[in-house]
């Protein structure tokens, strides 16, 4: 039985980003509709979230790129208690880490629009963009139809 | 072993706790002095013999509050250690490496709080108004309490190694069947079976049942840490700090720690496990029992795996009840830890351990010679070994 999906379009103030110079790029980039990861230019490898210099090799020549925003599901939870509003109101939901198809990137985000049973690892999904406030975006995401 | 290493150089000589509650109704400040008092004269010492304090940044009885209303005149030495449960053996850490270099005689190292009847962690109703950074990329997608926060690494542990959550039930039966036999445990009389835990309600499925997570508790313990010299003229057998010592690592975070390549692992406790083996100069074999910290179930096959009872993705088949009871391989919580005993934080795990160096604890084990402690997982943690003199 697949339970009924709630709204998660209103997000409350407290729960805004409030970005820093490093990882600004990636909430502007998902109010654009990109998912907009750091690559390095030393060893190539992609990392999330923003920081200052590369989590893979220490180098500094990072760079932000728009990733292709499919990735395969690493692991999940389904939260099926939350005190708090909203949330509260919008569980069971289901919250993963994705591996990114990018090299060396991982996201954990929300999976608000998947029904919680067709969930697993190893599961192919997209990303989907949720705005916040007038200049940014939550990154989500979905299963993967295509 | 170089000049250079803490081990034995500094003893545990004093233990207190309140009692452990789900309404203690006192003050934290309360519990913590009431604890204080007690390790201290436990160790056959006053007040004044005190010269340091250290707690957890998490604690809110401020160090100088707890020394004037105990009756300290001078501390020398005070200090906080971060990151909630694995904060409680580095509390002695800071104790021990205060007094093996002289800059304190004697330390008390203390926790206390209403953790049930107060503020409980995971509760953000009300209290929130700007995110931690540290958060900031978690709950913005609602995913807010200790539970679901171990649950991803459990999870991907569990699907890696083919466990299932029947493989947790022996850490639940074990440390349910210890605090049956503690008259001090919240869980005194009330042991489980395999069934009832197999039949608890799924806190996070397919990872948690309810009988795999702590309970919250309210209450105080505290330690008192002197030289070894010192404490072989004290009142009680003192329980020597064989080794101790804090792990993090490459991307470690409070409890979530997502952006590591590996989540199926414990590394900050990997790193106390090196550290505590050499400066020892022990191995697991050595070991007569051990408190392993066990917030949640899946956590204590994990730091198995990490302090080398068991290889990689072995502790499902290793975990049994038959080999981590009162007389089998490695006993461990034998005052039931803090599913069965009381979530005081870790601290009560350290003054079980010295129980069973001194020979009092109410599950005593024959022939005990070093027993290993460790703190909070899944956070920046640590360790001990204590040993007899």
């Amino acid at each position: 039985m697949s339970s009924p999906l709630a709204d998660w379009s209103e997000s409350p103030a407290w729960l805004a980003p409030i970005p820093t110079s490093d990882d600004r790029e990636f909430w502007v980039g998902a109010r654009n509709g990109e998912l907009r990861i750091q690559r390095c230019g030393a060893c190539g490898l992609h990392q999330h979230y923003a920081r200052m210099l590369c989590s893979h090799c220490g180098a500094d020549e990072i760079a932000f790129v728009v990733a292709s925003g499919l990735g395969t599901i690493y692991s999940f939870t389904v939260i099926r208690k939350n005190g708090v509003p909203p949330f509260r109101e919008r569980v069971p939901f289901v919250v993963a880490s994705v591996q990114l198809d990018e090299p060396g990137a991982r996201v954990l985000a929300a999976m608000p629009t998947t029904a919680i049973e067709s969930v697993a690892i190893g599961a192919r999904v997209r990303a989907q963009f949720r705005p916040v406030g007038d200049e940014f975006a939550f990154v989500d995401f979905a299963l993967d139809s295509a | 072993m170089s000049d250079r290493t803490l081990s034995r150089k500094a003893a545990i000589a004093g233990i207190g706790q309140t009692e452990f509650s789900k309404d203690s109704g006192r003050s934290e400040l309360q519990l913590a002095c009431e604890a204080v008092l007690a390790a201290i004269t436990d160790a056959g010492l006053t007040p004044s013999d005190v010269d340091g304090l250290v707690t957890f940044t998490m604690d809110t009885s401020e160090e100088m509050e707890v020394a004037r209303n105990v009756g300290m005149t001078e501390v020398s030495m005070f200090s906080r250690v971060h990151y909630g449960g694995g904060a409680a053996a580095g509390t002695v850490l800071q104790a021990a490496m205060a007094v093996a270099t002289g800059v304190a005689d004697a330390v008390v190292c203390y926790r206390a709080f209403n953790e049930r009847s107060g503020n409980r962690f995971g509760n953000m109703t009300g209290r929130i108004t700007t995110l931690p950074p540290w958060l900031s990329w978690y709950a913005p997608y609602g995913l807010m309490t200790p539970a679901s926060w171990v649950a991803l690494h459990a999870h991907r542990y569990m699907e890696r190694y083919g466990v299932t959550n029947a493989d947790f039930a022996p850490i639940a039966i074990v440390d349910r069947t210890n605090a049956a036999t503690n008259p001090g445990a919240w869980f005194y009389e009330r042991p489980i079976t395999f069934e009832e835990h197999q039949q608890s309600r799924w806190i996070i499925e397919p990872v948690l049942r309810l009988l795999d997570c702590c309970q919250e508790s309210d209450g105080g313990v505290a330690v008192l840490v002197t030289s070894t010299e010192r404490a072989r003229d004290l009142p009680n057998p003192p329980a020597v700090i064989a080794a101790a010592s804090q792990g993090a690592t490459f991307d470690s975070e409070m409890m979530t720690s997502y952006y590591r390549d590996d989540l199926t692992g414990l590394p900050e406790m990997g790193v106390v496990a090196k550290r505590v083996w050499s400066q020892s100069g022990l191995t697991p074999s050595d070991i007569s029992t051990a408190f392993l910290y066990d917030h949640f179930t899946p956590f204590v096959l994990m730091q198995l795996e990490e302090l080398g009872f068991c290889g990689r993705g072995e502790a499902k088949d290793w975990a049994t009840v038959e080999r981590l009871s009162l007389g089998g391989e490695l006993p461990i919580n034998t005052s039931g830890g803090l599913l069965g005993e009381a979530y005081i934080h870790g601290m009560n795990g350290i003054t079980e351990c010295v129980r069973q160096i001194r020979g009092t604890s109410c599950n005593q084990l024959a022939n005990v010679e070093h027993a290993l402690v460790t703190s909070g997982t899944g956070v920046p943690t640590s360790g001990l070994i204590l040993s007899t003199l």
